[in-house]
């Protein structure tokens, strides 16, 4: 009886010792991320089944698919809008297949998926992420919505998917590139630009100008062009005004914005317009519209570049003349998707227009 | 000029049983009363005569001088009507409510004219309402009122008028004053129903008198025959006695 | 009366006027400067005509409408959307918004005829049920409006938050940005013939105020007057609320305004209480297009100045309500 007692005993305290054992020690691959929201995330491991879900999950996918391994890895993407992904079928022959998730899909239908990560932008915490969290899914946010906060998300995206220098190349590049046209436009003069979104509206058009502190605004400042409409915020997002506040402002340039893909449209349409015509910027041809192959290029999205770019040539086309801007559109789609010039020039240029 | 006739009339609200083959006929300028106690069917005689609800069976024959004769509910506007409640704009002048009594000889896209003016001010001096024309109909007093409301009826130019419980809430000298006036119309050759809880009103003021009751048979005729003590105890449930004096009818309750 | 009504009609044009020559662009100037700059005359008849009109007709029209139902369901707080037409164009509004590509067109066809099919359904409610006439009308109201406000509720939570909600709430916050002579000729159309149409009843109008059974005396007897008052005023609710979203407020306070001022009975004050409305939103629309560079829907305006005329009408009318 008493061995009995012996061995029962050492066997019971070991067994609660080895459950006791930290956590750490099983944990060799794991790895530790800091999101968006600022958030340490902790993960076992590199995360091989990704799904992004949410708003914009189009332009969040397009920085996944800077990444090589992104095709692996990517799971599900949430099914959106259709013309801006339409371009990821170029990149991955799969993709069809994965937009599998629904628009606005929410835990109940992320969860089935057993993903080892999910992606969301900022904004969807409350809504979805939360949610998700409690049923044990981690969740990553992500942002895009400045420069230096592109380069912080896109280092977290290379840390999940192991590519840390494939992550480096990427910002390195995009750095070289807006140092190029920074320096190019350095001390120029700024004149004064309006970057408005377009709908059309039943006889006429709805006017709307993007937040302060969205991307949009921040690019048109450092492509040295003075953004007009910052006095004008009643809210966070998109601020409609009339076409008599236009007429105040009365810019230097104008660019229309429509997500559609009808602001070649449009602009063709204000040019002989009566009104618009007394604009300073349509009587000296500076009204033009925002190129948008896939994705307007003034989203938080790799484009965010040839935005800036785009809007470099457009207020300083003596310092970054047309050939520049086309030779940067090359050389992205090269770099950033391993697309070759010919397939460019045919596919993307007519698009943009 | 019309005669009323009432012929077989039946009526029952779901589960309740209100009128039973009731008949009766009432003559050019007559006065009819009906009498009951709460619940026994005379506010609903007065809607059927007005045409408002239509009957289970048997019918309600209005026979003008011509010969014509009609239902209720085809005399569109001839029919005069006092709800014993009525809800009435209160911010409304005397004159303007009055005028809405034109209504019947107003075209869809009229105003009352000069004539219908002048009716209206006939009317406001007969009934001795000058001095109120213009006040509003929730500052004059429960008498003016119920004469405003004979003035608005009067508009019409009705020859039947239909009146619900006309002298519930008046003080005595004021209830004179409307039987004095249902008399003068009556003399005018127009036919009147009212409905009174007091038996003692049709006693004194009516031609003829319908006296109802939920469980007992109605009994129509003329008031002096068929108001008497012992029927006045069954229908009312309460002992009466009748007495005479000063050569009028007296009732009393014990 | 007469007096009352042609002074106002001039404190209207006045208005009107000045408006005119307000906007973003410039503050009133002299005449001279309007020949010297084409655009200014541009703007002022193409921009700010086309949407001064719009707001004075559109709150012309309201305010008739608001009036027209707090008479007939005798309740000095009945709006014109009393049955159900606000919720149900707000539905159809953001239908299209959802599912038809936010097509202007289609937009305004739908909020016109999801208002008409309230007013269908609420006629329908009523007789199938054999409700008694105007509670009847007022419980069938508050049903239809409480099914399409559920739809709406139901299509904003299925809308994209980024392109398609804040477009459905500001359609509902109301807004006559959009106004120009094409949809104002539209929109005269259907609202003339029809505040013609009350013009020439507003003295029949008061028989609604009346005591059912009286009314019935008095020869109204078939409901198909009523209904076609009703009509009337939705319809002239719906077209306004199509072309400029839901604008609140102007069919409830303006109304009682114009019986406190003008007396009760229809003929004297609803002329009197229509141009009231009609100044009223063109001050807010004003107030709207010119106060910010951005522009704020009416809705807003409507609400807080609407809300602030209520409490004071609740003050005038004090003693009513201790009595």
């Amino acid at each position: 009886m008493k061995i009995k007692k012996i061995i029962f005993s050492i066997v019971f305290v070991s067994l609660i010792l080895a459950n006791c054992s930290p956590v750490d020690s099983t944990d060799q691959n794991g790895l530790e991320v800091e999101d968006a929201l600022g958030r340490i995330v902790r993960l076992d491991a590199n995360p091989e089944r990704i799904v992004i879900a949410g708003k914009q999950t189009p332009m969040l996918a397009n920085f996944f698919y800077l990444f090589d391994s992104a095709g692996e890895k990517i799971l599900a993407i949430e099914n959106r809008t259709q013309r801006a992904d339409r371009f990821l079928t170029v990149i991955d022959s799969e993709f069809e297949s994965k937009l599998k998730l629904e628009k606005g899909a929410a835990a109940e239908q992320i969860a089935p998926l057993n993903p080892d990560a999910v992606i969301l932008k900022t904004s969807m915490k409350e809504s979805v992420g939360d949610l998700l969290e409690q049923i044990g899914i981690t969740v990553i946010y992500v942002d895009f919505e400045s420069i230096e906060q592109i380069y912080s998300d896109i280092r977290l995206i290379a840390e999940l998917l192991k590519e840390k220098n494939r992550g480096e190349e990427i910002i390195s590049y995009y750095e070289e590139i807006y140092l190029e046209i920074s320096k190019a436009i350095e001390d120029l003069p700024n004149e004064s630009v309006l970057l408005t979104e377009i709908i059309e509206d039943a006889d006429g058009y709805a006017i709307s100008v993007p937040a302060a502190g969205w991307l949009q605004t921040d690019l048109v400042r450092r492509a040295e062009g003075i953004p007009v409409w910052t006095d004008s915020q009643l809210g966070g997002g998109w601020t409609e005004v009339n076409f008599e506040q236009v007429s105040v402002w009365n810019p230097d340039y104008v660019f229309v914005i429509n997500y559609q893909g009808n602001a070649p449209s449009i602009t063709e349409a204000l040019k002989m317009d009566e009104l618009w015509m007394n604009l300073n910027a349509v009587n000296n041809g500076r009204l033009a519209a925002f190129p948008n192959d896939y994705i307007s290029w003034d989203q938080p999205d790799p484009r965010w570049i040839l935005g800036y770019s785009f809007l470099a040539h457009r207020l300083h086309p003596d310092a970054i003349t047309a050939v520049n801007f086309n030779e940067s559109i090359i050389e992205f789609y090269e770099f950033f998707y391993g697309l070759e010039e010919d397939f460019i020039r045919e596919n993307i240029f007519p698009l943009i227009q | 000029m019309t005669k009323i006739e009432i012929k077989n009339l039946n009526f029952s609200y779901p589960g309740r049983e209100i009128l039973q083959d009731l008949s009766f006929e009432a003559g050019t300028g007559s006065i009819t009363a009906l009498i009951g106690v709460n619940g026994s069917g005379k506010t609903t005689l007065l809607l059927l005569l007005l045409g408002l609800i239509q009957p289970d069976s048997g019918e309600i024959i209005i026979r003008s001088n011509d010969g014509e004769s009609f239902k209720p509910e085809q005399s569109a506007g001839k029919i005069g009507y006092l709800p014993q409640i009525e809800r009435f704009p209160s911010d409304f002048s005397v004159k303007d409510y009055i005028l809405l009594g034109r209504l019947p000889f107003i075209g869809f896209f009229s105003s009352p004219t000069v004539r219908d003016l002048n009716v209206a001010d006939l009317l406001i001096s007969k009934l001795q309402l000058d001095e109120l024309s213009s006040c509003r109909l929730g500052e004059i007093s429960g008498g003016e009122l119920q004469r405003v409301r004979i003035a608005r009826a009067l508009a019409q130019n009705p020859d039947l008028i239909l009146l619900d419980e006309p002298t519930t809430h008046l003080d005595i000298s004021h209830k004179k004053g409307i039987y004095q006036l249902l008399s003068e119309l009556r003399d005018e050759g127009r036919t009147i129903f009212y409905s009174t809880h007091d038996p003692m009103d049709a006693l004194k003021h009516s031609d003829n008198c319908i006296m109802l009751n939920d469980k007992l048979p109605a009994i129509t005729g003329k008031t002096q025959n068929i108001i008497d003590a012992k029927r006045l105890s069954a229908y009312f449930h309460v002992e009466t006695e009748i007495l005479e004096v000063n050569k009028q009818k007296v009732i009393l309750y014990k | 009366m007469k007096n009352k009504n042609t002074a106002l009609l001039i404190c209207l044009f006045l208005i009107a006027v000045i408006s005119a020559g307000l906007g973003r662009y410039s503050l009133f100037s002299d005449f001279a400067e309007l020949r010297e700059n084409p655009f200014l005359a541009d703007l002022i008849l193409d921009l700010r005509l086309p949407r001064i009109a719009t707001a004075v007709l559109a709150g012309i029209s309201l305010t008739i409408a608001g009036y027209v139902m707090q008479t007939v369901f005798k309740n000095p707080l009945a709006d014109p959307g009393v049955m159900g037409v606000s919720q149900a164009a707000g539905f159809g509004a953001a239908l299209g918004i959802l599912y038809f590509g936010q097509s202007p067109l289609i937009i305004k066809v739908f909020s016109f005829g999801f208002s008409l099919l309230a007013l269908f359904l609420v006629i329908l409610f009523t007789s199938r049920l054999k409700l008694k006439r105007i509670l009847g009308l007022v419980l069938a109201g508050i049903a239809v409006s409480a099914l399409f406000s559920a739809g709406l509720g139901l299509l904003k939570y299925l809308a994209d938050p980024i392109d398609q909600l804040p477009n459905i709430v500001f359609w509902l916050l109301g807004s006559i940005s959009g106004a120009n002579w094409n949809s104002f000729y539209l929109l005269t159309l259907i609202t003339f013939p029809l505040i013609i149409f009350f013009f020439i009843y507003r003295w029949r109008l008061n028989v609604h105020m009346l005591d059912e059974k009286v009314t019935f005396s008095l020869g109204i007897g078939k409901s198909w007057e009523l209904n076609l008052v009703l009509a009337a005023a939705v319809l002239l609710t719906s077209a306004i609320i199509s072309t400029t979203g839901i604008i609140g407020w102007v069919g409830l306070i303006i109304p009682n305004y114009g019986h406190l001022i003008a007396g009760p009975h229809a003929a004297r004050s609803m002329v009197f209480s229509g141009i009231a409305g009609g100044i009223f939103l063109l001050i807010c629309d004003d107030l709207s297009r010119i106060l910010l560079p951005g522009e704020i829907p009416i809705g807003i305006f409507t609400a807080f100045i609407g809300s602030f005329l209520f409490v004071l009408l609740f003050w005038k009318k004090r003693d009513f309500l201790y009595s």
